[in-house]
């Protein structure tokens, strides 16, 4: 497809597909509720949270059709758990399951990864050296974690010399905590908390692991004897909803929490342990640590980057997914979605997003494959429970423009909770799992 | 969130606890067994364990789930807290009542 061209009316595009919409009749929300027959082979890049509950979801409401699903990556991991695991209260194990047991039945599943996207001829090409062509695709290959952008820094150094971040994986989590440990154990020092200066998954993940090492210091009983320290990009900010941005930097200040903003972290010296910050005026700055958490820069992954699909200009130009932010369609490519973390909108990477996306995506893509308009909209929602504290969190629900939108009436988006904390360490990986499936 | 959602991942956090429940729900049926042999009125002492059981729940409660009892600070969580301490008094009852009774 010649992306300057505009995109072909829906209907006739779908009969070039062979589509046999069973709902091609003029109401188009009713019959989008039920399942649709159709020809379209539709391949789904990523076997994340993102990608497997679109396969299931797909699975269960389009017949006739193949569905292939693209990644390379056996293991599953439950990505909001690393946190619980860097702050010491899981065990590793409590994260990992396999690819296969959340396939759905009547998915093809192609155990490589997508080396190139070919958007115009509609192909892919894949590690196994085969390609691979789709006549609908959804990308969902969540983040790339770009550590080598710090100089010095490379995600094997996680787990010594002081250095630890809780996004590489469950190992580099579980490595994390024992940096904590030693540090605690050590009885004296500084620690770093770093913040970077791109969109990020789970944007509390860096507040949560200074607010749990925090409660760890304090239960050593020592807390006086460490300094803490946090270092953010930004003006006065560490979190893009004020509401949350606010509590977390009055709560620092009452817990003695050093905040150094405008300072991106650029380099590490792991032997010295030492690490630079460049500020506002561009000079780099040293910083001593005992204990670093890093953060690294993230995109989405090189494959979406270098292909025609990432967005040409503006914010996310050259990193992100193009979407349009509410139907999550490909701007230029209408027979392209995307879903989860590599999508290039103003919020949307966690998986409370995913679980809100899939269901948006899934209408669209019915919609398009019966020729309809797109009724299904994304409103940017975006929730993390906010750790304060190891034992109480901040249900922080919000969406597109920062609005508040809080799931449960009784539950104040604003207030730290234990009920909150047990959703967290008791319900999200039940939802998640939920969700997975396609049930939520 | 919808009501057909919640009930959804309740059923899915309840999937792993299944055993727990079926071997709560065993000891239940096997203390009725015996207690229909023994017809009476309750014993006093058995509201006590019952209460004494509740409270118990809701002092640890806290602690199992890796935070302490000053973070219940909200009304939902004084209410889940009070929940749970009625659902182990009423467990506790249930299960004990068939043994003391007068
Ligand atoms: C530390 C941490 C804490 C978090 N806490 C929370 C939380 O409390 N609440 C919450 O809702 N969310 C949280 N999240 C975020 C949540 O885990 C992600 O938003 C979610 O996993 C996104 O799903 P995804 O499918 O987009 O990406 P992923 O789950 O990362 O999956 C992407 C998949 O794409 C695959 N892939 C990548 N490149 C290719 C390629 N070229 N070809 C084929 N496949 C490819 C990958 O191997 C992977 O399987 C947290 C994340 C982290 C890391």
């Amino acid at each position: 497809m010649n992306p300057n061209k505009p995109a072909q009316p829906l209907r006739r595009r779908m009969l070039k597909l062979g589509l046999t919409a069973a709902a091609l009749s003029a109401s188009p929300l009713p019959a989008l509720a039920g399942k649709q027959h159709s020809t379209a082979h539709i391949v789904i890049i990523g076997v994340g949270a993102a990608g497997l509950a679109m396969a299931n979801r797909l699975r269960r409401n389009v017949t006739g059709n193949r569905i292939t699903l693209v990644g390379q990556r056996a293991e599953h991991h439950y990505q909001p758990g690393y946190t619980m695991i860097a702050s010491g209260l899981w065990p590793e194990k409590k994260v990992l399951s396999t690819t296969s047991q959340w396939l759905p039945e009547g998915v093809d599943w192609q155990a490589a990864d997508v080396t190139a996207i070919d958007a115009a001829q509609q192909q892919l090409s894949l590690s196994n050296n085969t390609r691979l062509h789709y006549d609908l695709l959804v990308v969902a290959t969540g983040c790339q974690l770009n550590y080598s952008q710090i100089e010095g820094f490379s995600p094997e150094l996680i787990g010594q010399h002081g250095i630890g971040s809780v996004y590489a994986g469950p190992q580099a989590a579980a490595a994390t905590s024992r940096q904590i440990e030693q540090l605690i154990s050590q009885g004296q020092g500084r620690a770093i908390f770093t913040l970077c200066d791109t969109p990020l998954k789970c944007a509390g993940a860096p507040l949560k692991m200074t607010f749990t090492t925090l409660s760890r210091l304090e239960k050593s009983g020592k807390r006086q004897q460490f300094q803490v320290d946090f270092f953010s990009p930004f003006k006065q900010r560490v979190f893009s909803v004020p509401v949350y941005n606010d509590f977390v930097l009055q709560r620092w200040q009452e817990q003695q929490v050093g905040f150094f903003d405008q300072r991106k972290l650029t380099a590490i010296d792991a032997g010295a342990n030492t690490a630079y910050f460049t500020g506002a005026d561009g000079l780099s700055q040293s910083e001593a640590y005992d204990f670093i958490h890093v953060v690294p820069p993230m995109s989405a992954p090189d494959v979406v980057r270098q292909s025609d699909l990432v967005w040409q200009s503006g914010a996310f130009a050259g990193n992100w997914l193009e979407v349009d932010q509410y139907s999550l369609q490909h701007r230029r490519y209408p027979n392209v979605f995307g879903v989860g973390d590599v999508i290039g909108t103003p919020f949307g990477k966690t998986a409370a997003s995913v679980k809100l996306q899939a269901p948006v995506a899934e209408q669209n893509i019915l919609a398009y494959l019966a020729g309809q308009p797109l009724p299904a909209r994304y409103n940017g929602y975006t929730s993390c429970p906010l750790i304060t504290s190891i034992g109480r969190a901040i249900l922080s629900e919000f969406g597109y423009e920062g609005k508040l939108m809080p799931s449960f009436s009784f539950i104040s988006p604003t207030e730290e909770s234990w009920t909150v904390w047990m959703m967290k360490e008791q319900m999200l990986q039940p939802a998640y799992n939920a969700m997975l499936h396609g049930r939520v | 969130m919808t009501f057909s959602g919640v009930m959804m991942i309740m059923w899915y956090a309840l999937q792993p606890w299944l055993w727990l429940l079926a071997l709560l729900l065993v000891a239940l049926l096997l203390s009725y067994g015996f207690g229909r042999r023994n017809p009476g009125k309750p014993r006093k002492t058995l509201w006590l364990l019952a209460v004494i059981a509740g409270l118990i729940a809701m002092l640890v409660a806290p602690a199992l789930s890796h935070s302490q009892l000053s973070y219940v600070a909200t009304w939902p969580d004084k209410a889940a807290l009070a929940a749970i301490g009625l659902g182990v008094a009423c467990y506790v009852a249930l299960l004990l009542a068939p043994w003391l009774r007068r």
